[in-house]
Parts: C-alpha cells; sequence; structure tokens
C-alpha cells in the first residue's frame, strides 16, 4: 500500500507492518494508525509516521542505544490492561521520540513518555514513567560538539 | 441542615463541575471511574483514583509536559533532519 510520509515522500509498505496506537499519542488523540519506518541512509532512526495525517511523524531511537543506563519499569498489569501483555517469545520494542532541534546538536530524547509497540499484536502505546527521574529533554550530543 | 444539604448541592462553574466532598467519599465518573477523596493535609489533599488500566492518569504538569514535547518533536527542523544521516557524530 502507498502511504504519504512527511519527510520521504509517497512510500510503498506493507500493510501487515502498519501499527494500532488506540489512545493515540499524548497530544495527538486521532492519531491512531501509524507505519514504522526506517530509512537505509539514517540508520538507527525509526520515523513513526501517522498513516492518516501525513504532517504527523515523530523521529525516534531506541534508548538504550544513546543511554545504555535507560530503565523503563512497567507493571505486567499495565501491559495487559493495554492489550500488551507478553506471551512466551513476544516481544515489546521500546522507543524514544527525538525532538530534533536546529543546531542538531542540541537534539533531545523524551525519555520521559517512552513508546512501546508489542511486535506481533502491532499495537503500540506512549507510555509516561510519572514516577522516575526522567525528563522530555535529555541532550543525545555532548554539549560541546562542534564547538 | 442546612450544612448537610451542602453536601449534595451541584453546580457548574465555566463548565466545570464543582461538588463538595468530604474524606472517604467519592466521586463517580461514568460506570467505571471512581475518585475518592482519601485524605485532607495541610495545603493539599490526597485522592485515590479507581480506573480501567487502559486509561492513561496523570499529574496535569506532566501530561502538559509530555503533550509539549512531543508537539515540539512533530515540528522537528526538516534541514537538520538530514543531518541524521551522520549518526555517529557526537557518539561515544
Amino acid at each position: 500500500m502507498k502511504i504519504k510520509t512527511k519527510f520521504f515522500g509517497t512510500i510503498e509498505i506493507e500493510e501487515g507492518t502498519f501499527l494500532e496506537f488506540p489512545w493515540g499519542v499524548l497530544g495527538f488523540p486521532e492519531s491512531k494508525s501509524f507505519a514504522l519506518l526506517e530509512m537505509p541512509d539514517l540508520p538507527g532512526f525509526q520515523f513513526l509516521q501517522d498513516l492518516d495525517n501525513p504532517y504527523v511523524s515523530f523521529t525516534m531511537i531506541q534508548p538504550w542505544e544513546w543511554f545504555p543506563d535507560y530503565e523503563i519499569q512497567i507493571s505486567d498489569e499495565e501491559l495487559a490492561g493495554m492489550g500488551l501483555e507478553v506471551h512466551g517469545k513476544d516481544a515489546l520494542e521500546v522507543f524514544v521520540i527525538v525532538t530534533v532541534n536546529d543546531p542538531m546538536k542540541d537534539s533531545t530524547a523524551n525519555l520521559m513518555a517512552p513508546v512501546v509497540i508489542h511486535s506481533k499484536n502491532k499495537i503500540g502505546k506512549q507510555f509516561v514513567l510519572h514516577d522516575s527521574s526522567y525528563g522530555t529533554r535529555h541532550r543525545m550530543f555532548q554539549e560541546t560538539l562542534g564547538e | 441542615m442546612a450544612r448537610d444539604t451542602e453536601c449534595f448541592k451541584k453546580r457548574w462553574v465555566n463548565d466545570m463541575l464543582v461538588l463538595n466532598r468530604k474524606p472517604g467519599e467519592s466521586i463517580i465518573i461514568g460506570d467505571d471511574i471512581e475518585i475518592r477523596i482519601l485524605e485532607v493535609t495541610e495545603g493539599g489533599l490526597r485522592i485515590g483514583i479507581e480506573a480501567p488500566k487502559d486509561r492513561t492518569i496523570l499529574r496535569k504538569e506532566i501530561y502538559d509536559q509530555v503533550v509539549t514535547e512531543n508537539r515540539k518533536a512533530m515540528e522537528g527542523d526538516n534541514r537538520q533532519l538530514q543531518l541524521l544521516k551522520k549518526p555517529d557524530v557526537g557518539r561515544e
């Protein structure tokens, strides 16, 4: 199926890979269907593209590649309530949303509100780790970079 | 008697329903959300919330913070995005 994207024009992707976000993304309650895009020339980054609104796209990273000490705790009960419970070899994928700033070195990652995706059920949700010490703007690059 | 009926008063102020409650008393929203006043402390109060587990419940300032960041992330700089093509820059 062809979909319109914010950054990559119209591209063809397999329908079976579409993700449902039944609760939307916080602040975007209408955004409930997404495609998770990866671009060969942008390794390490994922793009959560709203299928109904090309303008809505979130740039994401896998948090442990950038923040090895990152910790996330979500109870089994909470996951089950979201349809994200894990059986056997099912896997949850965790991403965090990046705010790309100008200059690039000021870009930040939102460690407080990770996006959790159930690979098999194709369901995703943005959780908020409100009891953690994480904030919404963690620098991805050292402050002195390029200076 | 006048004081008792005070508890049953229900009025709207700027589209906000305003109810009087005492510690231990509850409010029900729909069939499945209960908000109970647990304790009134000096300068604050503790409330307990029973709701289906698929409902997101957050302190409003936290919610606002995440929504603000999501919007900002969504408006990410296109030109800067091209620089992501060098993801090793700045990585240890």
